[in-house]
């Protein structure tokens, strides 16, 4: 049954209200800045026994430097890092219990595959059959039997990150830090290889940490999402949760295709786009509404049936775009701000035209009024 | 993609032709004369190997000291190369290219040149001589500097350097420094990680710069004549006198192959050695 290959911490039979009480990584105001340059603002983080974490957010907004803190590459400039309960901020990598799956992998060219990942183990000079034993197990986790006296160099990339997983899992980390493992990697293979991860993940119940500039990548692994923004921790939950209610404007636009339309509240009453207007509580001042394509449906006539509880804004049709399970129309509303609608109605595709006149609607629940700062 | 081919081979056959006639051809030649005898100042025919007894009963001192003055250089400078390069490629961050350029700018000046100015600075009225002399540490100017085998090697591995620099950078140029963090992520100190991911993916870098230096150094005559005095002749300056005023090619010859198939053999024993200590274990 289940593999041998463990992460070194316990995990079942662990309630929520313990995992809470007890997080197996813990950010205490950790930052990191270079010079008058910062990477990481002070943060806070808890990451909990079993847990799949994703850190997301676009390029250069200090996830990299995140990782590298945690997995002992960089020292914070601020703040303390424990892992299972110790402090661990000045150890180096060395002696802190994760393993890390570097960007590019970092396989060691001169070496076979089986040596890569055997490397760990001989260093704590663990007795010639446990290494081959561990190594094996690990080599089968990542579905890389036969491949053990195989240089690394002649692997697909897909090989190779593999062999990256099971270098750093055969060390039996309390924590598997990825950092974006499947960047390298072409469409295909990154489907196949976050199936792979997720299987893996299963199969030993770890907890592992990664990185991605992918919101669809972190939204199929994850089981937690952390969204950043230039250094700051902007939205933490589950990826239901952060696809539904993004708490900012960056949030929305960075998961998911989102229409974004401005406007303003004022006592209770929001008004977007000059026609629009409707009640909801909230502080007075500016803010986003924001839409996803696939809450707001396109209606045909001059007074189309709507919803009770629906709100509904006139246009044209700008741009018709056949995605294959769905069909994207562009429709400019008044005031020629485009919104995008997608819909899988293909009797509604045959009636619309580039220039038609429509309705488009949405019941008010599926949108989200996001105040600006 | 045959057509491509036989294009390239053509385009390799001048190179090819110089070879054979100008390097294939006359080594060939002095190496069937290395079997041959001179008889009154003429060649002559043969097949006899006493021209290698007489290298080796001989010219044996001479020949142990070259190797062994060889040998000091081509060690003392693959080790310095090495750590001028580590530096350059892995400490020195942006200093890295251009200390390199300027330490590869000493190339421009010449090989007679660099002699002269050891030298100037290891002779009697020399630079290290009129400093002490200045500064009242000795009275008169010490002669001990310059003529002797420490003056050979420093002039030698002085003009060797920047040429052993080169292959070594390269090859750790081409290392990439995610393995590096890997390898410390896996729990390797800094020695173990220079160890077993630096020095192995180093070697062909080392073992060239290695063969450059010592080959340079076994085969110089004119440094040794020039800086090495009267007791320190290196089996180059014998070489080059068979071939000049004593006019014997044949055992000019056996000393040149003699010469080469020895340093062969020092090349290949310094290659398996350092990777035999380099090796995955
Ligand atoms: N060594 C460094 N010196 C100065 N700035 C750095 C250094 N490393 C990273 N940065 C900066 O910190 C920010 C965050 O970098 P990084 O964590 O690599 O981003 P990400 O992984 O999210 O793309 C970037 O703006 C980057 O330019
Ligand atoms: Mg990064």
């Amino acid at each position: 049954m289940g593999s041998r290959i463990e992460m070194g911490a316990p995990r079942a039979g662990r309630t929520a209200a313990v995992r809470a009480a007890s997080p197996l990584v813990l950010l205490a105001g950790v930052g990191k800045s270079y010079g008058a340059m910062t990477a990481v603002e002070p943060l806070d983080l808890a990451v909990g026994h079993g847990e799949f974490l994703a850190i997301l957010g676009p390029s250069g907004c200090g996830k990299t430097t995140l990782l590298k803190m945690i997995g002992g590459f960089l020292a914070p400039s601020t703040g303390t890092i424990r892992i299972g309960g110790a402090d661990v901020t000045r150890l180096g990598p060395e002696r802190r219990p994760t393993n890390m799956v570097f960007q590019g992998y970092g396989l060691f060219p001169h070496m076979t595959v089986a040596q890569n990942v055997a490397y760990g183990l001989r260093l704590q000079k663990r007795p010639a059959g446990e290494v081959a034993e561990r190594v094996a197990e690990a080599l089968r986790l990542g579905a890389l039997e036969g491949f053990d006296a195989r240089p690394v160099t002649a692997l697909s990339g897909g090989q190779q990150q593999r062999v990256a997983v099971a270098r750093a899992l055969v060390m039996r980390p309390k924590v598997l830090l990825l950092d974006e493992p499947l960047a390298a990697l072409d469409l295909k293979l990154r489907k196949a290889m976050q199936e792979e991860l997720r299987r893996i993940h299963r199969s030993i119940g770890g907890t592992f940490i990664f990185v991605t500039h992918d919101q669809e990548e972190a939204m199929g692994l994850a089981s937690r999402i952390v969204v950043m923004e230039r250094g700051c921790i902007v939205q933490d939950g589950t990826p239901e949760e952060i696809y539904a209610e993004p708490k900012t404007r960056f949030v929305s636009g960075f998961i998911g295709e989102a229409n974004m339309l401005p406007g303003r509240r004022e006592r209770g009453l929001v008004r977007v786009n000059g026609s629009l207007c409707f009640p909801d509580p909230g502080p007075d001042g500016p803010i986003t509404l924001m839409l996803r394509p696939e809450a707001a449906r396109v209606a045909t006539g001059e007074s189309p049936v709507v919803g009770i509880d629906s709100l509904a804004l006139r246009g044209q049709v700008r741009d018709i775009v056949f995605l294959g399970a769905v069909t994207r129309y562009a429709i400019a509303i008044e005031g020629g701000t485009l919104l995008h609608v997608t819909d899988s109605d293909s009797e509604l595709r045959r009636r619309l035209e580039v220039g038609v006149p429509v309705t488009v609607h949405w019941p008010q629940r599926s949108h989200r009024v996001i105040a600006e700062a | 993609m045959r057509d491509a081919r036989s294009l390239a081979n053509l385009m390799l056959l001048p190179s090819g032709l110089i070879l054979v006639a100008f390097f294939l051809l006359p080594v060939s030649y002095f190496f069937v004369v290395s079997f041959w005898r001179v008889r009154s100042y003429k060649l002559q025919a043969d097949a006899t190997l006493d021209q290698y007894v007489e290298v080796f009963t001989g010219y044996w001192v001479p020949l142990l000291y070259t190797f062994a003055v060889a040998l000091a250089i081509a060690l003392a400078v693959t080790l310095i190369a090495f750590g001028f390069a580590f530096y350059c490629r892995f400490r020195a961050g942006r200093y890295g290219m251009p200390l390199l350029f300027l330490a590869l700018l000493t190339l421009f000046g010449g090989y007679l040149t660099k002699i002269y100015t050891w030298k100037t600075i290891l002779g009697a009225e020399g630079i290290l001589n009129s400093a002490l002399m200045l500064t009242g540490l000795t009275d008169a100017p010490i002669t001990a500097f310059l003529f002797n085998p420490v003056a050979v090697v420093i002039t030698l591995a002085h003009y060797t350097l920047p040429i052993a620099i080169l292959p070594i950078f390269g090859s750790l140029r081409g290392i990439d420094e995610v393995p590096l963090d890997a390898a410390r992520d896996l729990g390797a100190g800094p020695c173990r990680s220079f160890r077993d991911v630096v020095l192995p993916q180093a070697w062909p870098g080392l073992v060239t710069a290695f063969a450059l230096t010592f080959l340079f150094a076994a085969g110089d005559y004119v440094t040794p004549m020039l800086v090495g005095g009267p007791n320190t002749s290196m089996i180059g300056v014998f070489i080059q006198s068979q071939f000049g005023h004593r006019v014997d090619a044949p055992l000019g010859s056996a000393m040149s192959f003699t010469v080469i198939a020895l340093s062969l053999a020092v090349i290949l024993g310094f290659a398996g050695t350092t990777r035999y200590f380099t090796r995955v274990r």
